[in-house]
């Protein structure tokens, strides 16, 4: 073999390798079709051409051109034509990773029209890892203090406290558990007596099995009687409410004799002018009794 | 004893030499493009030389620079990186570093050092002036088509190296880490741009026109015998391993 042809394979392989492996890292692929869309952003801090454009994280097309007009970026995005979107979808920035990665996530819109080739469509932005990192600082800083109020409660006699009682706690659960064990024999015999006593009742009433079903009509009889009366009693409790109620109104006889003082103070004038008359009778008795003698 | 001033002045005196010859050979190397008619029909044997004989070693030494690459990558990521940037890391690595300048290093030792010899011995022993005698442009005839061998070869070479380093890098990703061939090309992916890999390619056309440009203007310009050859030799390896680096450093605040 010449040394053309020899170098001829060599520069055919490189090219081959070289051309093939840019289509491979690209995910280049000859019959794939793509349209164009047009997404507005205020801003595109870190994206880049070529980054992803993904829908519910499933890469759909790369972004493929960025330009600014104005006070807004144009994005091109590279869409494959597989997939189709309503009018009114919107392309979000967001964090892909840590490291800064970004990527355009499409949001599916609910319009009747689809998106054509050449749309524009509104761009957001993901709030970014940091602004939530800035966010979250006040909230750190309030945790820090509870934290250092939390030590400052908890200090070294606190703890000693805590640690004091829990000793404490441990002993008396020591206690508990030892006097439980201590007189378990006694708790046993206890229930062994208790037993023993049950099985001598459930003896001792069987042969009197009769009578007390007897005692137990009784009592049922007793009872209904005494329901009875309850009741009559229940009846006199009401009417005794009642009149008690009147007595209270000052209504009745009995009422007005206790709501109203008049009999009272005329009862007590009669009293006082029956004593003046008494005590005028004593003095003067000649007045009221004249003795004749023919 | 020449005093330190003179020693000074002789050296700045050289390298100003060294410049305006380097310049003069440039020119030379244009004018001779003139004469395809000669330098084509070396041009095949040249390419051959420098491209398909260095071959198997830059291949050797590209494919363990990937799996080095990979093992070192994994090694220092830790935390919240996740271990699939070690393909992000192999593969941008190979492609704008290690693949031209691991390859264009190899390339100075083993063809810089071999034309400035070749070229060397033919000055001390009076070729070249037999060819001018012969009214054949020695540019033409000996240098035209060392550096455009080496200005398309080197970055051949570099497709390969860049190639066979992923591969080596990739295959020590999954046999040692734990990760798999889809999170290799995913990390891989997610970092790179095809205007990475096209200045690769740039950067080692570049080296590959420093290490013949060096190494023929050593040979061309080799006085004193064998032993002159030598020094022409050595000089011409040191000066494209240097010239690579300084290149290394231009072209990539130029071109990135």
């Amino acid at each position: 073999m010449s040394y053309e042809a020899r170098v001829g394979v060599v520069i055919i392989v490189a090219v081959a390798i070289f051309f093939f492996g840019l289509l491979y890292l690209r995910e280049y692929s000859f019959n794939k079709k793509e349209y164009e869309i047009t997404a507005l952003f205020e801003t595109v801090i870190g994206l880049e051409r070529q980054d992803p454009v993904i829908v519910s994280g499933f890469k759909i097309g790369q972004v493929k051109e960025m330009e600014l007009l104005g006070d807004t970026v144009h994005v091109r995005l590279l869409i494959d034509s597989r997939y189709q979107f309503r009018r009114d979808s919107k392309a979000v920035l967001r964090n892909l990773t840590l490291l800064g990665d970004k990527a355009i996530e499409l949001v599916r819109g609910t319009s009747t029209a689809m998106i054509q080739p050449g749309d524009r469509i509104v761009g957001t932005l993901e709030t970014d890892f940091f602004e939530l990192a800035e966010a979250a600082a006040p909230i750190s800083e309030d945790i820090a203090v509870l934290l250092k109020r939390f030590r400052s409660t908890f200090d070294e006699n606190t703890e000693a406290s805590l640690k004091g009682s829990l000793r404490n706690l441990n002993v008396i659960s020591g206690a508990v558990a030892e006097g439980v064990t201590n007189n378990i024999s006694a708790v046993e015999q206890a229930l062994s007596s208790f037993k023993a006593a049950t099985k001598n009742l459930e003896q001792l009433t069987e042969p009197e099995g009769k009578n007390m079903r007897d005692v137990i009509a009784n009592l049922d009889s007793s009872s209904n009687s005494l329901k009875a009366a309850t009741a009559r009693l229940s009846n006199a409790a009401s009417s005794m409410e009642k009149m008690l109620g009147k007595i209270e109104k000052g209504e009745g006889s009995l009422g007005k004799l206790i709501q109203n003082d008049t009999l009272y103070r005329n009862l007590e004038k009669f009293t006082l002018d029956l004593d003046l008359l008494i005590l005028d009778v004593k003095q003067h008795p000649q007045k009221y009794i004249k003795i004749e003698v023919f | 004893m020449p005093s330190p001033l003179k020693t000074i002045g002789r050296g700045a005196l050289r390298y100003f030499e060294n410049i305006g010859r380097y310049g003069l050979l440039v020119a030379a190397i244009f004018r001779a493009c003139r004469e395809a008619r000669i330098f084509l029909r070396r041009l095949p044997e040249q390419m051959f030389m420098i491209g398909n004989s260095s071959l198997p070693i830059v291949l050797i030494t590209a494919t363990f620079s990937g799996m080095v690459t990979s093992v070192q990558a994994a090694y220092q990521i830790t935390g919240y990186v996740p271990l699939y940037i070690v393909g992000s890391a192999v593969g941008e690595s190979m492609i704008l570093e290690l693949g031209p300048v691991v390859t264009a290093l190899v390339l100075a030792g083993r063809i810089g050092a071999s034309i400035a010899a070749e070229l060397g011995t033919m000055r001390v022993t009076e070729q070249i002036d037999a060819l001018e005698s012969l009214a054949i442009n020695p540019v033409a005839f000996l240098i035209v088509p060392r550096v455009l061998a080496g200005m398309i070869m080197v970055p051949v070479l570099t497709v390969f190296a860049d190639f066979v380093g992923i591969i080596g890098g990739w295959l020590i990703s999954i046999a040692t880490i734990d990760l798999t061939t889809t999170e290799f090309f995913k990390g891989f992916r997610m970092f790179f741009k095809i205007w990475d890999a096209v200045y690769g390619i740039i950067k080692s056309l570049f080296f590959g026109a420093g290490i013949t440009l060096i190494g023929c203007y050593e040979g061309f310009h080799t006085t004193g015998g064998a032993e002159g050859v030598g020094r022409a030799t050595t000089r011409a390896v040191v000066s494209a391993c240097l010239v690579i680096l300084m290149l290394d450093y231009v072209l990539a605040a130029l071109l990135l």
